[in-house]
């Protein structure tokens, strides 16, 4: 090793290479001038500076906030209403029966009004200013209306399965056989 | 969660139903095993055969003492064909004779006054001929065209009637009658003439033997009668040894009362030869039998054979037919016990076999010396207690040339047992003892005895010393594994690809699923035994219980199981306890010599204690013995003047009447049903459709009672509250023919009769029917309900305890509506002789009805689902009903072959089922039994949904599983790679 002349150092692998000098950076201040209606992508740095030669947009009053998230906060509160007639029709085509299907969908009937009641505030946190405090909670009462509404769906059909101990033969097997107290001992056969 | 077992079951049933009407070949006979008996073999009419000239092997045939014919091959001891020649009554001492002409392929047989004759290969019957008289003999003669005409001897009214019956046909050719008044006793027929023997009663006291010659062609007497004997000598036909003909012979037998001198007689000569009885060393003979070849061509040596108490021997005597003289060849030596002898010949040669209980020996009528020995095994294979001893024997022999013989011997011993000896060796055996079963029970196999006591003391201790109890039980066990890991491989195997039903486990231990049980059967000779039922019924034990006189009958009322023991009680107060694993008698004690006693029936006592109470015949108890009872046991008795009575033991020693149910005027009680002993109810209501619950009315104190009306020809069926001995439900069929079986049977809360009417019972909704009327044998099915409505628990609604004797207030008013019964009925195709229900350990499981059909010899179980009284009728079934299971009502309810559990087989003179559950809730354990065969199985009513079928493959499984595992390791590399290059790629 130590004979080989030191001219002979082995080029370098070609992603060291490539590692080392990366393709130039395509410049933008190309010759080229953008076709017309190409919108040039800049950065963020930039962006302020291409918007700031924009007219800047009036910020809306808190008022105007204020009317528009409580306008949204109640299609949030309406939404469960809405997927109900698609439920219904899922749960009453499904059937009665106990299978897989639909008692997965029932589950999921469940599942989800339940989970929307436990979250009613987080929900609508984000809506939740000085202004719309008051107004909130009528929206609040009316999406856990709706919820209810969704649950009682629910109810509904797993009494239409026969799941509810509301009749006499669910509690069948708590009644007990009546003892007589007189035994009679069979002295034929 | 609603309780939705008792929907479902239904449903299930009426689809496991509806899918087929038959079960797999493959299916059949798995689980289910069939005894068929002939019968004890009688001497006379028990020998090898050829069932026709061209056949190479012979067939042992018989003709029992229950009256069948039966063909039995002599290699595995299986039934062949069996006829049934007549019903046996009870004490009739029917005559029946058995005749196989030589190189003939016909029987000819005679039951009293009838005379069959049956095709030897299968048993079909050619011809029959009934006479008016009892038939005393048969004899066959040449007939001009190919074949051996029947010529009978009957006895009709004083006179003696001579017949001669074509072979072919069995019409009549001639017919000769004796008006002397002798008493016919045999016909012998030699090569060209018929001799006709009578007894002619004496001036003073006994008969004398009287020989006529006839011409068998015209039926004409030839000639004077010989006088054979003096006045004295013979007294009866008992006196009368030996009838036969040898070498165209015929020879004649008889003794005097005192068996002091045997006089031998050529018939057709006057020549009577003398044989002084010899006495064995001191012994007089008791009985003495002729033993004779059966084939007409041998030579005419005879066996004199002479029974003492303890010992045998004989002489052997050979007949010089020119000189009408008679030698003695030799004597054969006494032997102590009880043996038996044999004659058979091949060709013109005669043998004489001889059996003791440890040897056979083989002679040649020619010569005194012996030609084989034989040792039989010292000890018999089911280790009786007695029986060794030989009543008879019939044997086959077979010269190999030179010295070699081959001889086989069909022995009837004193068990009862039949079997089958070949050479020395014990080829079968057949338990002809068992027939005339009056009683049968179902026992778990006991546990080992110290297992037993070990784990009482477990239960007993402080739970630490339990523990250290334990452990050391269990590291003494440790002695076992090696055993148990070495049989692991096979049982493994065995598991994967062997069918379990080729598995038998031999020995006598409890199997997991609880289907390993004995049955123990008690007959009326007195028998006991117990039978296998986890392993095709074989015998376990079989012994003597009681010591009965010849016409005495042990009539079995109760068999009585605790751990380990079986408490037997008979009629007349006998009782006897038997260990259930060995059959060894612990305790026996026969009954009073009281004519009246009944028996004694087990009464619990406040401290759980069993006290017997006597009962006597006519429905009364004796006298209480000293014990404290709780307060309203009533106790139950059928009285023979149709009087059911309930006693009521309240103080002191004598108990008192408390209520006496007696039919209507001119009824007469057939029986007297309660619940089963074990009737577990799963579920106190039954889920309709709707979700609502009909309440069942459960009262373990219910009485069916049915009675027939002979005069008016009705049948009623009474359902009594066996403590206050009030009557809840009544129902009166009219129009009963009541010489048909009309049977009945209770369980949980429903009851279930049969009977032949020509209309409906007057209380029943005739339009359910569409207005037909229902004659022919009907299946009817009652429910009781607390009351017609749905969700009403009736009168005492949730009240945890009722009495029947102290009602509530509102009861004794008489304003409370009584339980409410639905009935239905259905047209069934024929007779049920018996009928009982399946029991199941918890009573989850839907009930099944079994029946006994005797037009179809066959068990039957019927799923009570088929049978719900509410099914819809003339409408079709809503759809809470369609949930429910309930068919529409159709009024004609058809056996399906699937339903018959004793397959093609036929089932002889069944009288009763007895039923036992298993540790499976789907199973129950069936056991029929009666005067002849044994019939055991296992039924699930709606299917055995709590055990893997065998359509289920544990290597399918296996194999499943291993090769999903295989892939998954295989391909989880490439798909790694795949997802990395795809990183990269990407």
């Amino acid at each position: 090793m130590a004979s080989e002349p030191p001219s002979k150092v082995p080029t370098p692998p070609r992603w060291v290479i490539d590692l080392n000098s990366p393709p130039r950076p395509k410049s933008k201040n190309t010759s080229f001038t953008n076709p017309p209606g190409y919108p040039e992508p800049t950065s963020s740095g930039k962006r302020s500076a291409a918007s700031s030669k924009v007219p800047a947009r009036k910020p809306p009053t808190t008022v105007e906030t204020d009317t528009l998230k409580l306008k949204k906060s109640w299609e949030l509160a309406i939404a469960p209403a809405k997927a109900l007639p698609m439920n219904a029709i899922m749960m009453y085509m499904s059937g009665n029966s106990l299978q897989i299907f639909s008692i997965m969908m029932v589950f999921m009937l469940f599942k989800n009004p339940i989970q929307g009641l436990l979250s009613t505030n987080e929900v609508f946190r984000r809506f939740e200013t000085e202004g719309t405090k008051n107004q909130l909670w009528l929206v609040k009462a009316c999406y856990v209306l709706m919820n209810c509404v969704a649950l009682a769906l629910g109810v509904w059909k797993v009494n239409g399965m026969g799941l509810l101990p509301t009749t006499r033969s669910d509690w069948l097997a708590w009644e007990t056989e009546r003892v007589p107290l007189e035994r009679a001992v069979f002295a034929f056969r | 969660m609603r309780l939705c077992v008792p929907i479902l079951l239904p449903s299930v049933a009426v689809l496991f139903a509806s899918i087929s009407h038959a079960i797999f070949a493959d299916e059949a006979y798995q689980t289910d095993y069939h005894i068929p008996l002939l019968g004890l073999p009688q001497a006379h009419t028990t020998f090898f055969h050829r069932p026709s000239a061209s056949s190479k092997a012979s067939l042992l045939y018989t003709l029992s003492d229950r009256l069948v014919l039966g063909a039995v091959n002599p290699k595995d001891g299986a039934v062949i064909w069996r006829q049934q020649l007549a019903i046996q009554a009870e004490n009739d001492t029917a005559s029946s004779l058995l005749k196989a002409p030589e190189g003939g392929d016909t029987l000819i047989s005679a039951v009293n006054g009838k005379l069959q004759t049956w095709d030897a290969t299968d048993g079909r019957l050619a011809w029959e001929s009934q006479s008016k008289g009892r038939i005393k003999s048969i004899e066959t003669v040449a007939s001009q065209q190919d074949g051996r005409d029947v010529l009978a001897l009957s006895y009709e009214g004083t006179n003696a009637v001579i017949r001669r019956l074509a072979f072919d046909t069995g019409d009549l050719l001639w017919e000769l009658i004796d008006a002397s008044g002798d008493t016919p006793y045999c016909l012998v027929s030699s090569k060209d003439s018929v001799f006709y023997l009578s007894l002619h009663s004496a001036l003073l006291k006994g008969s004398k033997i009287k020989a006529t010659e006839l011409d068998a062609s015209t039926g004409k007497l030839i000639g004077q009668p010989t006088v054979l004997s003096s006045d004295s000598e013979v007294t009866s036909e008992d006196s009368i040894l030996h009838v036969g003909i040898n070498s165209g012979v015929p020879i004649i037998v008889w003794t005097d009362k005192g068996l002091k001198a045997i006089k031998i007689n050529i018939i057709g000569t006057k020549q009577i030869a003398t044989v002084n009885v010899p006495s064995g060393q001191g012994d007089a003979a008791e009985e003495i039998v002729v033993h004779t070849s059966r084939s007409s061509m041998a030579l005419p040596h005879i066996l004199i054979h002479y029974k003492a108490t303890n010992s045998h021997w004989a002489e052997v005597y050979h007949i010089d037919a020119a000189q009408g003289a008679v030698k003695k060849a030799f004597d054969l030596p006494l032997l102590a016990g009880k043996g038996g002898f044999s004659a058979s010949s091949q060709g013109t040669n005669v043998f004489f076999t001889r059996h003791t209980a440890f040897e056979n020996i083989l002679l040649s009528s020619a010569a005194p010396n012996v030609l084989n020995t034989w040792n039989l095994r010292p000890k018999s294979h089911s280790g009786m207690v007695h029986g060794q001893d030989i009543i008879h024997a019939a044997s086959e022999v077979i010269s190999r040339g030179g010295s070699t013989y081959a001889v086989r011997s069909a022995l009837s011993l004193l068990s009862g047992d039949w079997e089958l000896i070949r050479n020395g060796e014990l080829s079968w055996v057949r338990p002809e003892g068992l027939t005339g079963v009056t009683a049968a029970a179902f026992v778990d196999i006991a546990r080992e005895q110290d297992l037993a006591s070990k784990l009482a003391a477990e239960g007993l201790r402080d739970p630490l010393a339990a523990y250290l109890h334990r452990l050391k039980r269990h590291v003494m066990d440790l002695q076992y594994l090696p055993d148990w890991a070495g049989a692991l491989p096979n049982r493994l195997l065995g598991s994967f690809i062997g069918d379990k039903a080729g598995i038998h486990d031999q020995s006598l231990q409890r199997d997991g699923f609880g289907f390993h049980k004995l049955v123990l059967v008690a007959t009326k000779r007195g028998r006991l035994a117990a039978l296998d039922a986890g392993n095709q019924g074989k015998v376990i034990w079989n012994i003597q219980a009681v010591a009965l006189e010849a016409e005495e009958t042990w009539d079995v009322l109760d068999i009585e199981i605790e751990e380990g023991t079986a408490s037997i009680r008979a009629k007349g107060g006998g009782f006897l306890q038997v260990i259930v694993n060995t059959g060894r008698i612990l305790q026996h004690r026969p009954g009073p010599m009281m004519k009246s006693f009944k028996t004694s029936v087990p009464v619990l006592d406040t401290s759980g204690k069993k006290v017997l109470v006597p009962v006597n015949d006519n429905g009364y108890l004796g006298d209480l013995p000293k014990a404290d009872f709780a307060k309203g046991t009533t106790i139950v008795t059928e009285g023979e003047d149709s009087v059911v009575r309930g006693w009521g033991i309240i103080k002191g020693t004598q108990p008192e009447l408390v209520w006496r149910f007696t039919p209507a005027l001119g009824e007469r009680v057939v029986s007297v049903i309660a619940r089963p002993s074990h009737d577990p109810v799963a579920s106190i209501g039954k889920a309709l459709g709707d979700r609502n619950v009909l309440y069942k009315y459960l009262n373990p104190n219910l009485l069916l009672i049915s009675a027939v009306g002979v005069e008016t020809s009705t049948a009623t069926f009474y359902i009594i509250d066996a403590t206050s001995g009030s009557v809840i439900y009544s129902v009166t069929h009219p129009d009963v023919d009541e010489g048909q079986p009309i049977v009945s049977t209770i369980a949980e809360n429903w009851f279930a009769y049969s009977l032949f009417s020509e209309s409906m019972a007057s209380t029943q909704d005739a339009a359910q029917v569409d207005g037909q009327r229902l004659k022919g044998y009907q299946l009817v099915v009652s429910e009781i309900y607390e009351s017609p409505y749905a969700n009403d628990r009736g009168s005492l609604d949730s009240l945890s305890n009722f009495s029947t004797v102290c009602p509530t207030p509102a009861e004794s008013d008489g304003t409370i509506a009584s339980p409410h019964v639905i009935s239905q009925t259905y047209l069934i195709p024929g007779p049920i002789s018996s009928m009982s229900v399946t029991s199941t350990l918890q009573g989850i499981t839907t009930r099944s009805l079994l029946c006994v059909l005797p037009d179809l010899k066959a068990l039957i179980s019927i799923s009570k689902a088929f049978l719900d009284p509410r099914r819809p009728v003339g409408r079709d079934p809503t759809a809470s009903e369609m949930e429910e299971g309930l068919l529409r009502y159709s009024p004609i309810l058809d056996f399906e072959p699937k339903w018959i559990l004793t397959h093609k087989r036929d089932i002889v003179s069944l009288s009763k089922v007895i039923t036992s559950p298993s540790l499976l809730e789907s199973t129950s354990l069936v056991f029929a039994f009666g005067n002849m065969d044994l019939f055991g199985s296992r039924v699930s009513p709606i299917g055995a949904f709590d055990i893997l079928g065998k359509g289920f493959s544990k290597l399918q499984l296996v194999l499943t599983v291993v090769s999903l595992a295989v892939g998954t390791t295989l391909v989880a590399p490439l798909v790694r790679k795949k997802q990395i290059d795809g990183a990269w790629i990407a």
